[in-house]
């Protein structure tokens, strides 16, 4: 290519152009060009502005349309700094960015606890002067507030079954409420993988679907399996819920505990069985979960 | 591999079974419609693509007021504004009837939509329907919503916490988690930003079944099954062949520590036909592949060292081979699945890179090949 620097970095703006950013370690000034080491390479850079690298120091080469531009030095470089120490013609300096040794001075020589100004040059920092002054320390902008905000996610039951109270779970997909029966939906670890580090959890709903209903209010409730497997769980929390049962049914005092893990269950009172996942697979016992996170 | 009975599995290998697609729509999370039969379904799975999942189908029907369901306005139910369909596989031998959950599709497009008049007693009424919809899963969602401003991790402890912040999915989780190790600017695309991000647990994000989110391991988990020919076997084709694509044997890292200092890692394969030189230094058969990879999730040296050596070996160990298997059908497949492939000369463990279901009775799976 035998574009000049400006033509290249016109199109580099111009046109669709590639950008490659790596840093690389300063070598030496050769002519007018930088030799930049940059990964297993040796390279020439054109410098940009600016003062020159030092050797061994750290620099942003850019290669705008496969050509490398020297950006910069990639380590900060502090303007102020304190005096901790002095010596005889140079001083050592504290900054935000590190301390340096051995770096020379122009004018008086300063004391410890000076405030002073650096410049830097091609020989490293240079204490270019004392401030007369402490300066105010700077106003940096508030942290940016955490970002809640209020969602609803609809969360399908992954597995629903019953079986008699402390007996293993069968074949019953469907969810029984009765004197005899303990009915579950689980729902995997997604509840408390999505609820996890919640605000606040301000609606929790279930949807049933009533196959059958007849005796006493079936009695809702949480226990802590994930999956269908094993013995019928102990219910716990358990409330009656009301009719009709084919709804969304309200358990929002249940959410911080589902939040921590486990389902939902049934126990004890009448004979209802409510449709599991085999019948409804994305609503049968889903939980409708409005939160803020 | 989705989940299902042992029963269900037994029917899928043994053949012989009917099946059919339903959804049920669901918009503003109320479901709207249930047991919505479907035809001319074809869903389609791709593992390198952003938006993994995508549908296309067709819905007809005969309405009872003789009123159309072709979307005309935002609001509608079949508008592409917000409706997300809950796709579900039935399979039926004899009286039994299993249905599987396919997975939750947004309703993208409704390319055509035709409503059949007939004249009845000098009035014209809509006798049917026919809809064809186009659906993405929901991260569809995510890439439609870019950021505003360019943004960064507001807490580095968890991966999966900021994912879920980011993206606005629930999430299920499987790898393990870990924190994140820089805060890096986000810029534009949310879905990219979080595909880097969960890079750093050396996974993929992967979309489940029940419409939540999870991540998918890029080493490779154990067999879940076995495909193969014959009795009680359900593979019906698969031609194999070989690409260069994607093979290196070699990979070069370049990116910046947390003091602002180049780092550069490099890691070459030394041994076998992929080697990258000989011993006696002279360049190896395959010549010199390199990949370059750059993460600014990467900080140390030592992590940089970590991820060629972990990314060049996986290259020399998933070997160049591609094959398009087509088995009997099969809705438990899932993109990231390990599976046994016999084929009649060979048994190879293969992944699970595209997977589409049809209307008709077969699946078809794009597998890479493992070590046999």
């Amino acid at each position: 290519m035998a574009d000049d620097d400006t033509t290249e970095l016109t199109r580099a703006l111009a046109e669709q152009s590639s950008i490659t950013t790596l840093i690389g370690k300063m070598v030496r000034l050769e002519g007018v060009r930088a030799i930049v080491d940059v990964g297993g390479g040796r390279i020439p850079v054109t410098l940009i502005g600016g003062r020159i690298p030092r050797g061994n120091e750290d620099v942003h080469v850019w290669f705008l349309n496969g050509k490398p531009f020297l950006m910069g030095v990639s380590t900060p470089q502090p303007t102020q700094g304190v005096i901790a120490t002095t010596g005889a013609d140079v001083v050592a300096v504290t900054t935000d960015q590190g301390n340096f040794e051995g770096v020379p001075y122009l004018g008086e020589q300063p004391s410890s606890g000076d405030i002073v100004a650096l410049a830097w040059g091609e020989g490293g920092p240079v204490v270019t002067g004392i401030s007369s002054l402490t300066p105010d320390d700077p106003v940096t902008p508030p942290d940016q507030p955490a970002s809640a905000s209020q969602r609803v996610d609809t969360f399908t039951a992954t597995g629903s079954g019953s079986a008699a109270n402390g007996r293993p779970f069968g074949n019953v997909n469907d969810v029984y409420a009765s004197a005899s029966q303990i009915g579950v939906f689980t729902y995997g670890s997604k509840l408390r993988d999505s609820l996890a580090g919640a605000v606040s959890i301000d609606k929790v709903e279930i949807f049933l679907t009533a196959k059958r209903d007849s005796g006493n209010l079936p009695k809702l409730g949480t226990h802590p399996l994930e999956q269908v497997s094993g013995v019928t769980p102990t219910i716990s929390n358990l409330r009656p819920i009301s009719r009709p049962f084919s709804r969304w049914v309200d358990i929002t005092d249940l959410g911080q505990t589902l939040a921590a893990g486990g389902g939902v269950g049934f126990d004890g009172a009448g004979y209802a069985v409510f449709a599991g996942i085999n019948s409804d697979p994305t609503q049968a016992g889903a939980l409708r979960v409005t939160y803020t996170k | 591999m989705r989940q299902a009975s042992g029963d269900l599995r037994q029917v899928l290998a043994g053949g012989g079974f009917l099946k059919w697609f339903t959804a049920d729509l669901y918009y503003a999370n109320e479901r709207r419609l249930r047991n919505v039969p479907l035809f001319d379904v074809q869903v389609d799975w791709d593992g390198d693509a952003s938006i993994q999942g995508s549908m296309r189908c067709k819905v007809a029907s005969t309405p009872d007021f003789s009123e159309s369901l072709s979307p005309r306005e935002i609001g509608d139910v079949f508008a592409p504004f917000g409706p997300e369909l809950a796709l579900v596989a039935h399979v039926s031998v004899g009286r039994v009837e299993y249905q599987v959950p396919v997975g939750w599709f947004r309703l993208v497009d409704v390319p055509s939509a035709v409503d059949e008049f007939t004249d009845f007693a000098g009035r014209q009424l809509i006798v049917s329907t026919v809809l064809e919809l186009e659906l993405k899963d929901r991260f569809y969602l995510v890439e439609q919503n870019p950021f505003d401003n360019p943004s960064a991790a507001q807490s580095l402890s968890s991966v999966y916490d900021e994912f879920a912040r980011i993206t606005g999915l629930p999430i299920t989780r499987t790898v393990p988690d870990g924190p994140i190790t820089r805060a890096v600017a986000y810029e534009d695309s949310r879905l990219d930003a979080a595909y880097e991000l969960v890079d750093v647990l050396d996974a993929v994000p992967h979309m489940l079944s029940d419409g939540t989110t999870t991540f998918r391991p890029n080493e490779w988990p154990a067999p879940v099954d076995t495909v193969r020919y014959g009795v009680g076997g359900t593979l019906l084709s698969a031609p194999t062949g070989m690409t260069s694509k994607g093979v290196y044997n070699r990979v070069v890292f370049n990116g910046e520590d947390d003091a602002g200092s180049p780092i550069y890692a490099v890691a070459e394969i030394l041994d076998g036909p992929l080697r990258v030189r000989e011993p006696d230094g002279s360049p190896g058969p395959a010549g010199v592949i390199t990949r370059r990879l750059a993460s600014d999730y990467v900080n140390t040296q030592e992590q940089a060292q970590a991820y060629v050596d972990r990314e060049v070996e996986r290259t020399a160990r998933i070997a160049s081979r591609e094959i398009e298997v087509t088995e009997t059908f099969n809705p438990l497949r899932e993109v990231g699945d390990v599976l046994w492939l016999e084929t009649q000369s060979e048994r190879l463990l293969v992944r699970v890179m595209k997977v589409t279901l049809g209307a008709d009775y077969e699946t078809k799976l794009t597998v890479v090949v493992g070590s046999g």
